[in-house]
């Protein structure tokens, strides 16, 4: 019964750290903790897991200003007991994956959020805005080599909706912030 | 220039440890790293397997070990999981992959987890006895799984050898297994037509229905200690002197403890011993009041030849005014056998005390039974019977006398599981 209750760890605060690297913004986090629980059961059992990101800026009213999303499909090694991680998510079906492996779990993650970059050219750098970087694991999904790049469209479509009852979710924000204020 | 040199070894060695950097992919990574791995083994672990494998999941299994050898692709095994799914239906399907016995190898399981509607009727729990003295018994029980721990219990009985009795009727329930079976949570309810030996007097206190309901716990404390709690509450109709309804509101509780030993080759000894005890108050409701303790301990000795040897003894005390099944007998198909239990004590007694001793070989029985059965206050008659029989798989054919002076009637055992 418990496994198909939804499941939300909302770390609401600060831990979601804004960047500003050129014209994006970036997000740090040191609270993610995405590979627990059952998702890592599953990839311990040599099985992908997929998650998908949504990372967006908020105005004061919590309207949202910007947004982008990336699907990351998880797999880990179980000769070197390290993650594998490879983006799906391609501006241009064409382009080529990226990835990266013999990570430990928190570098996976970390590489992740590293991928995500929310362009500033539609933001107000004067007025206080928030992050929410929203993820969600879907343990059911097996994704094969076949897996085509999914669109941005397709995931801001997915996370418009509500998750499904046995898929996990998280949600971190951050502090409210300005972007001239940022480094 | 030793620090020099050391320096330069410690760089190369850090810069030669595969794990110590991540790594970039190439252009079009695999999605699953462990498909650089080379697939060793296929297994197909069932939790209950199916008495026959159907030919298609022959097939698949074919299929599955053809991939041994290959590169491990995790599209080829989903492909194999969804084709056992549509065979089992009544299975959960799930696949993985553990390191192989080789380096770069990998070996993958298939674990078939049964998970539907499964009727479970255990030869244990059919009960077909006849006696010469008091006709048929008959008791089965199923249990109908319902994926996972649960499952309904379902059962029809009609028992005229070890209350006073023939009680007549169904069983239905619910028991579910949790924290690894270690815990059984089951309600149970029971709904019975009696019928009275004309030996039993008709102001004793009979009744003609009896049902009841027993929510339950019990927990393997260890391996070998088995605690039972819960509550049987129970609604009788009596006959006499008018009809009515009366309540009989229990308290139950048991302990259970077997430990085998193993004693040297094909030699073993099995010990048990159990304590119940059935309390009803008026504060649970109920409108007899009364304690029932049941001690019971023996020993199986399994022998080299087929040889066992048994030896059990079993007592009972019961205070105050209960209800007539909950009185003692003695004198069916588990003791003093040779003896009819309505000639021992027509109704029954609140003291018990009864001995046995059987040995068997290769299926031959030759046992010895001795005990008494009294009201407190009262003096008791220790009686004693001998019997032997065959017993094969479970059916057993048995002749008992009673040791008495005077003319004896042996008594004629037939049936199986009893």
């Amino acid at each position: 019964m418990i496994s198909t209750l939804a499941f939300c760890v909302g770390l609401w605060g600060d831990e979601l750290r804004p960047r500003l690297l050129g014209e994006t913004l970036r997000v740090g986090s040191g609270n993610l903790r995405l590979l627990a629980g059952r998702p890592l059961d599953q990839l311990k059992n040599g099985a992908t897991v997929t998650f998908d990101f949504q990372l967006t800026a908020l105005n004061e009213t919590r309207l949202i200003q910007a947004r982008t999303a990336e699907r990351f499909v998880f797999s880990y090694d179980l000769w070197a007991e390290r993650f594998s991680v490879v983006q799906l998510t391609g501006r241009d079906a064409k382009q080529a994956r990226a990835g990266s492996s013999n990570l430990v779990a928190d570098a996976a993650e970390q590489w992740c959020l590293e991928r995500l970059a929310l362009s500033t050219s539609t933001l107000d750098r004067t007025r206080p805005l928030r992050l929410r970087l929203e993820m969600r694991a879907d343990e059911a999904r097996r994704a094969g080599q076949s897996e085509p790049p999914i669109s941005l469209a397709t995931l801001i479509d997915l996370f418009s909706r509500p998750a499904r009852r046995e898929q996990r979710f998280w949600v971190l924000e951050s502090s409210p912030f300005r972007l001239d204020t940022l480094k | 220039m030793r620090f020099g040199l050391l320096a330069c070894l410690l760089a190369i060695a850090h810069a030669q440890t595969p794990t110590a950097t991540p790594v970039s992919l190439p252009i079009t990574p695999e999605l699953n790293v462990n498909s650089k791995y080379i697939v060793e083994a296929v297994e197909f672990r069932y939790t209950k397997k199916p008495v026959v494998t159907p030919k298609q999941v022959l097939e698949i299994q074919r299929m599955a070990n053809l991939e041994v050898g290959q590169h491990f692709v995790q599209d080829r095994f989903e492909g194999l999981v969804k084709r056992l799914k549509t065979e089992y239906h009544t299975y959960k399907v799930r696949h993985r992959i553990e390191k192989g016995t080789q380096p770069d190898h990998v070996k993958v399981i298939f674990e078939l987890e049964r998970d539907g509607f499964e009727l479970n009727a255990k030869t244990s729990d059919l009960k077909l006895l006849y006696h010469s003295k008091n006709n048929f018994s008959f008791g089965t029980t199923v249990e109908i799984g319902m994926g996972g721990e649960g499952a309904l219990i379902a059962g029809l009985l009609t028992d005229n050898d070890l209350t006073l009795e023939r009680a007549s009727g169904i069983r239905g329930g619910y028991r579910y297994d949790a924290m690894n079976r270690r815990v059984r949570l089951a309600v149970v309810g029971e709904t019975f037509r009696t019928q009275w030996n004309p030996a039993t007097r008709s102001d004793a206190g009979l009744y003609r229905r009896r049902q009841s309901l027993e929510p339950s716990v019990t927990i393997q404390v260890f391996s070998s200690l088995r605690l039972k709690a819960g509550v049987n509450l129970q609604r009788i109709e009596t006959q006499f002197p008018v009809a009515r309804f009366e309540s009989t509101h229990a308290l139950i509780s048991s302990l259970r403890y077997e430990q085998g030993w193993d004693l040297g080759t094909n030699t073993r000894t099995l010990v048990g011993a159990g304590y119940d005890l059935r309390a009803a108050a008026r504060t649970l409701g109920s409108d007899f009041v009364y304690a029932r303790h049941g001690f019971e301990v023996g020993q199986t000795l399994t022998l080299p030849g087929k040889q066992t040897v048994i030896l059990a003894v079993t007592a009972g005390t019961l205070s105050g005014q209960a209800p007539l099944f909950e009185r003692f007998v003695l004198g069916n198909s588990q003791t003093l056998r040779g003896w009819n239990r309505f000639e021992v004590a027509p109704l029954g007694g609140n003291r018990m005390a009864h001995g046995t001793a059987e040995y068997r070989i290769r299926g031959v029985r030759l046992l010895y039974d001795r005990g008494a059965v009294w009201n407190s206050g009262q003096a008791s008659k220790v009686r004693q019977s001998v019997g032997a029989g065959y017993t094969k798989a479970g059916l057993t054919c048995m002749v008992a006398f009673p040791l008495r002076e005077g003319h004896t009637i042996p008594i004629l055992l037939l049936g199986y599981n009893f």
